[in-house]
């Protein structure tokens, strides 16, 4: 299985590891959502503008994650939803469970994709070549030494 | 406790092909026009959005979204956030 990612433009020029994916909304719709890589993040999280998509999705209340940053906690709501990768061979990653959705639109310009999501690959994370995969079986990656 | 995630290996309808096409080409329109456009210099605080090979911008994203789905019903738009400023982010929590 090989997901292929992104180099995209950001804030001021800086150019940030992303994946692609399409979310599952409350009605059923899909939605775009471009993932921040962020091989430090527990968990993976949709950034505000998802809230009015997911929130009927909202998971019970002894289910709700709680997410904290440098500076403290952040509000977040909790919901069951499904996440789409697109496949270099034409087919899809579906990865289901419960997400965490910021409450606040300026915690972050992008969602995150957390290390809940990305253990379940081999992470491919590389600025001077331009590439960004997440790779898991029959793909693998091998490091070799130039002669 | 949340319950663990589960990954399944599915097939790609026609409809989720159209979706995933759609909203690709709308990212990558969005990452060749955003330096041009100055997105990041004349829209801090708002959401902005492509679709069509156009950019929508609003306060909220409901309201950028409306203005995407409106012109263009069968899109899928690709939004973001512009932060009111320019910081490094570490991705701390916003107080």
């Amino acid at each position: 299985m090989h997901v292929i990612g992104d180099w995209l433009i950001c804030e001021d020029g800086v150019i940030r590891p992303t994946v692609f994916a399409l979310v599952r909304a409350a009605d059923g719709r899909m939605v775009e959502v471009t993932f921040l890589l962020d091989a430090g993040a527990d968990r993976t999280v949709f950034n505000a503008r998802f809230l009015h998509w997911l929130r009927a999705l909202e998971s019970p209340q002894g289910e709700q994650i709680q997410l904290a940053g440098v500076g403290g906690s952040v509000g977040s709501i909790t919901v069951d939803t499904s996440i789409g990768f697109i496949r270099d061979d034409g087919r899809v990653a579906t990865v289901r469970g419960q997400f965490a959705v910021f409450t606040e639109g300026e915690s972050a310009e992008l969602s995150v994709l957390g290390r809940d999501v990305t253990n379940n690959f081999g992470v491919i994370y590389d600025y001077p070549n331009r590439t960004i995969a997440l790779l898991a079986q029959p793909h693998f990656y091998e490091i070799k030494t130039a002669s | 406790m949340s319950k663990p995630l589960v990954i399944e290996d599915e097939p790609l309808t026609p409809e989720l092909a159209r979706a995933f096409e759609n909203a690709r080409r709308n990212v990558l329109w969005f990452d060749a026009h955003v330096e041009e456009l100055e997105v990041y210099k004349r829209y801090r605080g708002k959401y902005v959005g492509s679709a069509g090979g156009e950019l929508f911008v609003a306060d909220t994203a409901e309201d950028v979204e409306r203005q995407a789905y409106e012109k263009y019903p069968e899109d899928l738009p690709h939004v973001r956030y512009i932060q009111r400023e320019k910081l490094s982010r570490i991705y701390a929590c916003h107080r």
